[in-house]
């Protein structure tokens, strides 16, 4: 029997329902980790035996277009990747604090990568949101950086509306791990699309509403293609990013042989369709996009964030011709 | 989620690869509009028939191979992976004609046409634009005015593709002006050889003869040619724009997938001004990158409708995405080769120049069939919900 379905199940879908609605309901950029742990999401990917869903990493994709498309607190992925490297230490005392959310992890972010010749992460970084625990990543492995080896630090005013930044210098961590059988690399850059995606959307969503309701000369300004034509492109963009996304989520999830391309193209495609759609949402409204009023400013702060957070365009770009 | 090929249908991708391997035409494709391009095209159909392939679209009981969507979606990856032609010339019959009969043609004019496309004995061409009738095909105005048992055509079609060698068209005519656009417009079948057609030829920006100009003039065709009945054609000339949609998305998926590796491949062995290959140019590798990664995305989108055909829903609007991501990322694809080819986009007689003539004669992608600016209306329309625009 052939089995080419590569959309979410009902199933799947029921999985993502629940988080939706909440995050639906608070809106964009208001809904905080401690409340994700409440509904018992922050452990959703780990393994029954670890407290968790054992959700795939298909699933999960899933899970983080929805926390993207609301720009929920950045931690929330911060965490889930930490939950996928405590399981694979066999860490069962974090894997339950990473779940329960007494824990919340932040990121540790580089400027330009990490040093490349040193066994884990080391020096200068940006920490992204309160937490004792941060989670550095780079194409090695990723390595979690206890708040006691960090020094240095000094507080800035931070890009992303739910967290907090700080400038600070790791001095000792453990070395990159992989996290078991699915590279903890290729891991956060899915899950990376997968949020770029979710804005993508919602940045679309916003825009098209808007420009239904919004009068100038006399038509509601989607009437005129100098709005409706760059929708239609944001449309186009979020249809082929996240039909790549679930080919990827599948490919990396049952092992396939080309799986790393397929999450690094998911990458390139959804990076693109969170950015842009962001910046057109922000043009559709005009000046009540450029004012904070509106909220379009989330979506685009959000989107340049995660790309620098999980490499940056360069390297996957080269990466995308590595293989 | 899941993609899982069953054993039969790893096995006919493998019979599928070998029979290409020893049967895909040796020779290259004749540029359009010679006459040694007509005699490839219906070889490589009669080759395909003989094997089975005939029309992989078209059901069994018409001579088709009455192939699932998996397995259609598998041909046209097997036929890109082995840069085998497609249709070429055949495109509007195998594309087009043959689904409208299958769809709503008598049983006579099946018994009789359908045969004759199959074993790759006839061309079909597409009269439905007009010098006034683009984008806006409602507005077309040839009169076909009844005469005893005829239809009498007066009038001109234009971008006729292989008009110069097809032996029938499918036509759109005004059988009854006046009642509304869309309405009292006919679908006919147009013996190419009936007294009073004149048909030139038209260069195209590519420097072939794509297609041409048609002229009518008296022109006297059976009224048993009309087919899905008198007034109801464009109900007909609709009919198959649903069931074509999962077959073109995958051969223009496989074929733009075949076409960045290609390129990539030529990126890597060609030497730049510098000594080093020109892939090495970082500006020129991000391209690349970036259209092998949206390249992955659009097979994606077939993948996707794919999963809803297979799941038995209506394709909702979104599949009107497919194709002018492709169009729109093929241009740019076209544009990189030119730049990996440098001083050699010049010949257009080498063996790069596919390249170059890719580049132009694959605008037509975002024109033909509704150009890249009707189908963002659309798009905008039916999928967004904004109001109409112009």
């Amino acid at each position: 029997m052939s089995s080419i379905d590569i959309l979410p199940s009902p199933e799947q879908t029921e999985i993502v329902d629940g988080l939706a609605r909440v995050l639906t309901a608070n809106g964009p950029g208001k809904t905080g980790i401690a409340e994700i742990a409440e509904l018992g999401y922050l452990g959703a990917n780990l393994p029954e035996e670890f407290g968790g869903f054992g959700l795939t990493i298909a699933d999960e994709a899933l899970l983080h277009i929805e926390l993207g498309r609301t720009v929920a607190d950045l931690r929330v992925l911060a965490t889930l990747l930490a939950a996928r490297l405590a399981a694979a230490d066999g860490n069962t005392a974090l894997c339950s604090e990473l779940a329960s959310g007494v824990r919340p992890v932040g990121f540790a972010m580089p400027v330009y990568g990490w040093p490349q010749d040193s066994a884990g992460p080391c020096g200068e970084c940006y920490l992204l949101g309160d937490a004792g625990l941060y989670i550095a990543l780079s194409p090695q492995g990723g390595s979690l950086v206890s708040a006691d080896n960090i020094t240095d630090r000094q507080a800035v005013e931070s890009l992303d509306a739910t967290a907090s930044a700080t400038r600070a210098r790791v001095v000792s961590a453990d070395a990159w791990s992989v996290g078991g059988a699915k590279h903890i690399w290729l891991v956060a850059t899915i899950m990376a699309a997968a949020h770029a995606i979710g804005i993508g959307a919602a940045a679309l969503a916003m825009g098209a509403e808007y420009a239904k309701v919004r009068v100038q000369f006399d038509k509601p300004i989607g009437a005129f293609q100098g709005i409706a034509h760059p929708l239609a492109e944001c449309a186009m963009r979020s249809d082929a990013a996240q039909n790549q996304l679930y080919y990827a989520a599948i490919a990396l999830r049952d092992g396939f042989e080309d799986a790393a391309r397929q999450v690094t193209a998911a990458w390139l495609v959804a990076m693109d369709a969170g950015l842009r759609n962001a910046t057109t949402n922000i043009q559709t409204h005009g000046a009540m996009g450029y004012s904070a009023e509106t909220g379009a400013h989330l979506f685009l702060k959000r989107a340049v964030i995660l790309r620098q957070l999980s490499g940056g365009v360069r390297l996957h770009e080269r990466a995308m011709l590595a293989v | 989620m899941r993609i899982e090929f069953s054993s039969e249908e790893r096995h006919f991708r493998e019979c599928v690869r070998d029979w290409l391997a020893d049967h895909k035409p040796k020779e290259k494709r004749p540029v359009n509009g010679s006459p040694a391009v007509r005699d490839f095209d219906l070889g490589w159909q009669k080759a395909k028939f003989e094997a089975g392939f005939g029309a992989v679209t078209w059901p069994k009981d018409y001579g088709g191979a009455g192939l699932s969507p998996v397995k259609q979606l598998i041909w046209f990856e097997e036929l890109a992976r082995a840069d085998a032609p497609d249709v070429g010339s055949l495109s509007p019959a195998i594309n087009h004609a043959g689904p409208t009969i299958i769809a709503v043609g008598t049983e006579g004019q099946k018994a009789f046409h359908l045969p004759q496309i199959l074993k790759g004995e006839v061309i079909w061409c597409q009269g439905f634009s007009e010098p006034g009738t683009g984008s806006d095909l409602g507005s077309l105005r040839m009169r076909a005015d009844i005469d005893g048992d005829d239809l009498v055509l007066n009038g001109q079609k234009i971008w006729t593709s292989y008009g110069q060698f097809a032996t029938y068209q499918e036509t759109l005519v005004r059988t009854e002006p006046g009642i509304g656009k869309h309405k009292g417009i006919t679908w006919l079948i147009v013996d190419m050889k009936t007294p009073g057609i004149d048909i030139r030829p038209l260069t195209t920006i590519a420097n072939d003869q794509h297609f041409c100009e048609v002229f009518y003039d008296n022109v006297r065709v059976p009224l048993t040619n009309v087919v899905g009945g008198l007034g109801n054609g464009w109900r007909t000339g609709m009919v198959t724009l649903n069931n074509e949609r999962t077959a073109g998305a995958a051969n223009h998926s496989a074929e733009l997938v075949h076409a960045v590796e290609e390129l990539i491949e030529l990126a890597r062995t060609r030497t730049g001004p510098d000594g080093r290959p020109v892939i090495a140019d970082e500006e020129l590798a991000a391209r690349l990158a970036r259209q092998r990664a949206e390249a992955s995305a659009l097979c994606a989108m077939t993948y996707a409708i794919l999963s809803k055909q297979n799941r038995g829903e209506q394709s909702g609007p979104e599949v009107a995405l497919p194709y002018l991501y492709f169009g729109e990322l093929l241009q740019r694809i076209r544009l990189t080769g030119m730049d990996v080819l440098g001083g050699d986009i010049v010949a257009l007689d080498s063996v790069l120049e596919k390249w170059t003539r890719g580049y132009l004669a694959d605008r037509l992608y975002v024109i033909a069939g509704g150009s890249a600016e009707v189908r963002r209306n659309i798009i905008a329309q039916t999928m967004l919900g904004l109001p109409r625009s112009y």
